[in-house]
């Protein structure tokens, strides 16, 4: 998947994990014009720094915002403009392209396109195993998930697990975890 | 412009809202206005947080409903010690990049 679409909440808890900028550096990301809205304006930007730091990223052309007017289509289900303007995108771009999304109904959406689709924690556990991030950084980065992001115990458990794996393939050590 | 409205609560209830106004020294008409707003705006976070986490609203749609934008929405499922509506099949599910 070279291309990764991001909606608002995936956005937001990668920026809040310290995850977004190595996401742009291994991947091209690109955020639909009504996300971007949604996330960084002067009432967020004022609130919340990292709503800032997205902006940077984004002035600085690491983070691709698309305005594009897509033919209307009515969502299979009802959805948020910007979640469905992010699955929009994702089916226009095809193949390579993959949507960040961290909410259930935006992946029934997926599921039901047939689009794929990833959440924030294996994107955590994704660069790291294709060493972009250090082990710190990917550990820290999936407890604020479970902090602020409030993802499910069971998920972060996992994620914990995905991580301690993959550390074991690097580090050649091949005992069960 | 304010407007009439009738309902029938127990009277024991209603012994305990006038005995409280008074020791407050409160105008109960004002107090019961103030505490249905207080309990209307509960309840509807309540509800709407319910139909987000059985995935029936997704983040947008309760935030719109909230009046909230994304950010404050993630810290009020914190200050509720609520999870996000993504479930373990989801982590599986998800593609490597």
């Amino acid at each position: 998947m070279n291309i990764v679409i991001v909606d608002s909440c995936a956005l937001i808890l990668l920026a809040k994990s310290g995850l977004l900028k190595a996401l742009t550096e291994f991947r091209r990301v690109i955020v639909p014009a009504e996300v971007y809205e949604e996330v960084v304006n002067q009432d967020t930007i004022e609130k919340f720094p990292d709503a800032k730091s997205i902006s940077v990223m984004a002035s600085q052309g690491n983070i691709e915002m698309v305005y594009k007017e897509l033919p209307d289509r009515k969502p299979p289900i009802t959805l948020g403009k910007g979640e469905w303007a992010a699955i929009r995108l994702a089916q226009e771009i095809g193949k390579g392209a993959v949507l960040a999304t961290d909410d259930g109904k935006a992946i029934k959406t997926c599921r039901f396109l047939n689009l794929p689709f990833i959440i924030s924690p294996k994107i955590a556990t994704e660069l790291y195993r294709h060493g972009r991030i250090e082990w710190p950084l990917a550990k820290a980065a999936i407890e604020m998930m479970r902090i602020e992001g409030r993802y499910a115990p069971d998920i972060i458990a996992e994620a914990l697990l995905r991580l301690k794996e993959v550390g074991n393939v690097k580090t050649g050590n091949c005992e069960d975890t | 412009m304010l407007k009439p409205a009738t309902v029938r609560i127990p009277e024991k209830f209603l012994k305990e809202i006038t005995s409280f106004v008074k020791d407050m020294h409160l105008d109960k008409s004002a107090y019961l206005r103030e505490i249905l707003q207080k309990g209307f705006d509960e309840d509807r976070q309540e509800r709407i947080l319910a139909k987000y986490q059985t995935g029936d609203l997704s983040v947008e749609e309760a935030c719109r409903l909230l009046d909230l934008n994304t950010w404050d929405f993630l810290l009020l499922l914190k200050k509720r010690n609520m999870a996000l509506n993504v479930n373990l099949e989801d982590w599986l599910n998800s593609v490597e990049l």
